[in-house]
């Protein structure tokens, strides 16, 4: 399936060889943004496991496809990706444990982005409105040490991985520099669908918690190029 | 200045010119009389750029100055060479013209023991009837047509040039604006005053310079060999410099033929007394001309004027000079829908040349263009009130008053239809006749109304008893002249036969039914023009025509219609136009920086100029790669070549400028046979004028929006300020397409884009403005 999506949107722009305008005749954009997303939905978890939340932001690596289509809409694709040690810390004023929550995950979006605005020059110039739809696989794994005091599924290592799909919306802004080069910068909201994991554990609260009908807040601050 | 100079700020359009070659005025056929052009090399002044200009004259300023006077004349060297350039590359200026070389030759005159000062002034000819001439800091004196057309002879010109010389020597302009930059702040003396001795000071001071002028103007005149005793001519043109340039009474047979004779209640019996401008000057900027008269006259006394010449350059030479500007001014008034006073005009010209080509053209455009008006319901934009114009031409608007709607329609077609039998090979008359034609059955759908019979003999006493509203006017109309006729015929009737008498009251009441028919002489408009089967088949192609508008009315009164364009223009924001067009010219592109928080001067004048030489290169960098061929035609790229190049963007900016005065109207424009010529010439009949406007404003402060969302997220709490302090961008881009074969305009384009204007929208906009223009439609 993924694949197929792939292909259907690497063969766009050949498809689409209609008049289209993009920015000075450049309709295909690739562009990566290191996202920024807000770590306080972690508080959530708290409750469960006194873990801290190490920075309060997590990087997500997004990478960006976009094709214009007509003079104020166009579509894209992008992968997003995170590898990171989401929760680290000890309750040593406890029982001495530490423990730490490895969370990787990749996600595949079909975006439809809009520059409709009256107030807005054409696409992909300006400020945009995206709508999206993600396939977000996941990794969860906890690691713990003199964890006796810790519930009995956090006391050993445990790993799951997961599936779940949302719809986000953003917006931001476009901005197109020497021609070829575009600087972006936005925010978004990512909105997790609650599937049921395949392993109730620890891993079924974090999951709750990370992906599981939660609304993720990102920002945005990417740079691409226009290529054909 | 000499004249009212209301027009420095009014004027962005005027200009100047160095005559580079003298020759004498070249023949003109007036029967085939063509517009003033300019001709041979571009003078430098037209060529060189407004900042260079600029920074020349700052460069020259003497350090010595206090800074405030050199901060102001900065300010006026600024705002003046801005100014004078907008004018000069308006369209309205020319150079190496007949006329221009003309009064050219009478500066020569007055300045040959002056070589030094000789080549620093240039005279231009401006394309404006008003009665006037002004000065330039630099050099430059501008001319009207409306001067040269009014003058009696060239010593009355080489006066006023002599009077506008002393200007740039004494450097009038720059003083005056540094003096009232000290009057408006209230120093030195100045200090306290209020606002009428402020408006005071500055008409005071603007009249001693007038005085000046008029003094050693004349000191300067006395030294040529120029009449000084024609001089009180010049105080008499200037007191009646809102009258035409002859005085002469309108006759109605001027446009009547044998069958269409128009009512006496149509004219006046006397018009308007003339009167001299008044000799209140408390508040002017020039003194009372009454005044002005006597100190020039009492200066000549005791001056021989033995030996001196009304004429040096030549009285042939001045008469042709007049000539054309008197020709010139017809084309003026109808670029400014003065069509009365290019009626009257052309009524005075024919008195000489009644065969003139041009001149019936000038008369027929001037009713087609009354009618048009009248016909769309917007008669007061083209029509002055009569009660305002003094001496004979009064009779003319009045006529153009009482006349109705409906007969001016069919006095158009009469007069244009006739000139067009006249000249069936010219293609303008052709095409306004067509055009005011196909409106002639919004009166008159049944052709039948109009008689093919000879006009009854008898119509011109019944239509001497036709009184109209006259009684309503303090105007009378003119004597029948037939008050002697009907007490005659009173006798006549005592005497008939019961039965006689009888058939005489049928007859009243038949003439008495005629005369309720407010349209009984248009009847015969059409006597000679109906026994040509040709005109017979015209109206029956203007019924059709008519019926056909009237059909697409209706229906896009329809909701099908409604909803078919809704869908349309949905789908045109979406896509675009999509005009499928293979080429463009793109006509002065402009480019103003506007900058809000200088009260003073809004307009970034430098940035707006290397702004608009950037956007040259965008335009055609973008037009490229719309795929779209093009030509960019623009005042700025000017070179010493390209007089025809200039003529050609002066003849489109007169119309695009009169095309907006008619505002969606089709009208065929007055210089169609100009703009005619430019689609062959360039390849294309689409014409696009496209500029930007970027526009700063000031901050607007925390908006709801913004503060909305800090509080729901708040780590955009710092962008939000920064949102909220920052000055705020706008960019206008606008963009004009026009088919000027027809007069359509094929696409407007204008949008306000809420950034600043960053390369990308720019070069953005405009990729999407062309690609629009290449696109076909999808089919």
């Amino acid at each position: 399936m993924k694949k197929m999506i792939l292909v259907f949107i690497l063969a766009l722009p050949l498809v689409l060889k209609a008049q289209s305008p993009g920015y000075q005749g450049k309709h295909f954009i690739l562009s990566y943004s290191p996202d920024i997303t807000f770590a306080n939905y972690l508080v959530g978890i708290i409750p469960v496991i006194p873990f801290e939340a190490p920075d309060g932001i997590f990087i997500r690596h997004n990478i960006m496809a976009e094709y214009v289509l007509s003079r104020k809409i166009s579509i894209g694709a992008e992968y997003t990706f995170l590898n990171q040690n989401a929760i680290t810390g000890s309750d040593d004023q406890i029982n001495g444990n530490s423990y730490s929550l490895n969370i990787a995950s990749g996600s595949f979006a079909l975006d439809l982005i809009l520059y409709t605005s009256d107030n807005n020059p054409i696409a992909p110039v300006g400020n945009y409105l995206k709508f999206k739809v993600f396939i977000n696989n996941y990794t969860a794994k906890a690691n713990s040490i003199n964890s006796d005091s810790l519930p009995a599924d956090v006391k050993n290592p445990q790993s799951v991985t997961g599936q779940t799909f949302g719809v986000g919306v953003g917006f931001g802004h476009n901005h197109i520099v020497a021609g070829r080069v575009l600087i972006t910068y936005g925010a978004s909201l990512d909105y997790n669908f609650n599937l049921t994991p395949n392993q109730a554990t620890l891993n079924q609260r974090v999951y709750e918690h990370l992906f599981g009908a939660y609304i993720f807040p990102a920002l945005r601050f990417g740079v691409g190029g226009l290529l054909f | 200045m000499l004249f009212k100079p209301a027009l420095i700020k009014s004027i962005q359009l005027f200009c100047l010119i160095l005559v580079l070659f003298s020759s004498d005025i070249h023949a003109q056929d007036f029967d085939n009389y063509v517009s003033l052009k300019s001709s041979g090399e571009v003078p430098k002044k037209f060529l060189t750029s407004s900042t260079e200009k600029y920074k020349s004259e700052v460069d020259k300023l003497s350090t010595k100055e206090k800074n405030r006077i050199r901060r102001t004349k900065k300010e006026f060297f600024l705002e003046s060479n801005f100014i004078i350039d907008d004018m000069l590359l308006s369209g309205k200026v020319m150079f190496n013209d007949p006329v221009g070389i003309y009064v050219n030759k009478i500066v020569d005159e007055l300045l040959k023991d002056d070589k030094q000062l000789r080549s620093q002034v240039e005279v231009y000819i401006i394309k404006s009837n008003e009665v006037n001439a002004f000065t330039t800091n630099n050099g430059i004196i501008f001319v009207t047509l409306g001067l040269v057309a009014q003058v009696e002879n060239e010593a009355e010109l080489a006066f006023v040039l002599s009077h506008e010389l002393i200007h740039f020597i004494n450097q009038h302009n720059l003083n005056e604006y540094v003096e009232n930059k000290d009057i408006q702040s209230g120093r030195g003396t100045y200090r306290g005053t209020n606002l009428d001795d402020k408006l005071l000071a500055r008409s005071n001071y603007s009249k001693k310079q007038e005085s000046e002028a008029d003094l050693l103007g004349l000191e300067r005149f006395l030294k040529s060999e120029y009449d000084p005793s024609t001089l009180e001519g010049v105080f008499d043109v200037m007191q009646y410099s809102h009258l035409p340039f002859d005085e002469l009474p309108y006759k109605k047979s001027f446009i009547e033929t044998a069958n269409l004779k128009f009512p006496n209640s149509y004219f006046l019996k006397k018009t308007k007394e003339i009167e001299a401008e008044g000799n209140d000057d408390s508040l002017a900027t020039h003194p009372a001309v009454k005044l002005r008269r006597e100190a020039v006259m009492d200066k000549l006394k005791g001056i021989a004027f033995k030996g001196k010449k009304k004429y040096i350059v030549g009285e042939k030479e001045f008469a042709t000079a007049q000539k054309l500007c008197r020709f010139e001014m017809c084309n003026i008034f109808l670029h400014y829908r003065e069509y009365e006073a290019a009626y009257y005009n052309c009524y005075l010209l024919m008195q000489e040349e009644p065969n003139s080509l041009f001149l019936k053209k000038c008369l027929g455009k001037s009713l087609y263009g009354l009618s048009k008006y009248a016909n769309a319901d917007r008669y007061d934009e083209a029509h002055d009130d009569y009660a305002d114009i003094q001496g004979s031409s009064q009779q003319v608007y009045y006529m153009f008053d009482k006349i109705k709607p409906a007969e001016l329609n069919a006095l158009a077609v009469e007069y244009l239809y006739t000139i067009k039998k006249q000249y069936p090979e010219d293609k303008e008359i052709a095409a306004i006749t067509t055009d005011i034609f196909n409106e002639l059955p919004k009166y008159y759908e049944d052709k039948s109304f109009f008689l093919n019979t000879q006009r009854p003999a008898n119509l011109d006493s019944i239509m001497a008893k036709d009184t109209l509203d006259n009684n309503k006017d303090n105007h009378k109309p003119i004597d029948s002249g037939n008050d002697e006729d009907d007490s005659k015929s009173t006798k006549t009737i005592k005497k008939k036969s019961k039965y006689d008498k009888i058939n005489l009251e049928v007859k009243k009441k038949e003439e008495e039914k005629l005369l309720t028919d407010k349209s009984y002489f248009i009847k015969y408009a059409f006597v000679d023009l109906l026994k040509d089967p040709a005109f017979i088949s015209d109206y029956d192609n203007a019924i059709e025509s008519w019926n056909k508008k009237k059909r697409e009315d209706a229906y896009e009164e329809t909701k099908e219609y409604k909803r078919a364009e809704a869908k349309r223009l949905s789908k045109v924001k979406q896509n675009g136009v999509s005009l499928g067009l293979n080429k463009v010219v793109i006509v002065n592109p402009f480019y103003y920086k506007v900058d809000e928080s200088n009260k003073n001067s809004p307009v970034k004048l430098v940035a707006s100029e290397n702004a608009q030489k950037d956007l040259n290169n965008r335009v055609k960098e973008n037009v490229s790669l719309a795929g779209l061929d093009y030509q960019l035609i623009d005042k700025k790229d000017l070179t010493a070549n390209s007089a025809d190049l200039f003529n050609d963007l002066s003849v489109l900016n007169y119309y695009v400028i009169e095309n907006g005065k008619h505002d969606n109207m089709h009208f065929v424009n007055y210089m169609s046979d100009e703009i005619q010529a430019l689609p062959k010439k360039y390849g294309t009949n689409y014409f696009d004028w496209v500029g930007i406007v970027s526009y700063r404003e000031h901050s607007n402060g925390i908006n709801l929006y913004g503060a909305c969302f800090t509080i729901f997220f708040p780590p955009i709490f710092p962008l939000a300020v920064y949102n909220a302090l920052r000055p705020h961008f706008n960019t206008y881009v606008y963009s004009e397409l026009i088919n000027i074969k027809n007069g359509e305009t094929v696409n407007y384009y204008s949008s306000k884009i809420k950034f600043k204007d960053r390369l990308d929208i720019v070069n953005g906009t405009l990729y999407d403005i062309y690609l629009q223009y290449k696109k076909h439609k999808k089919s």
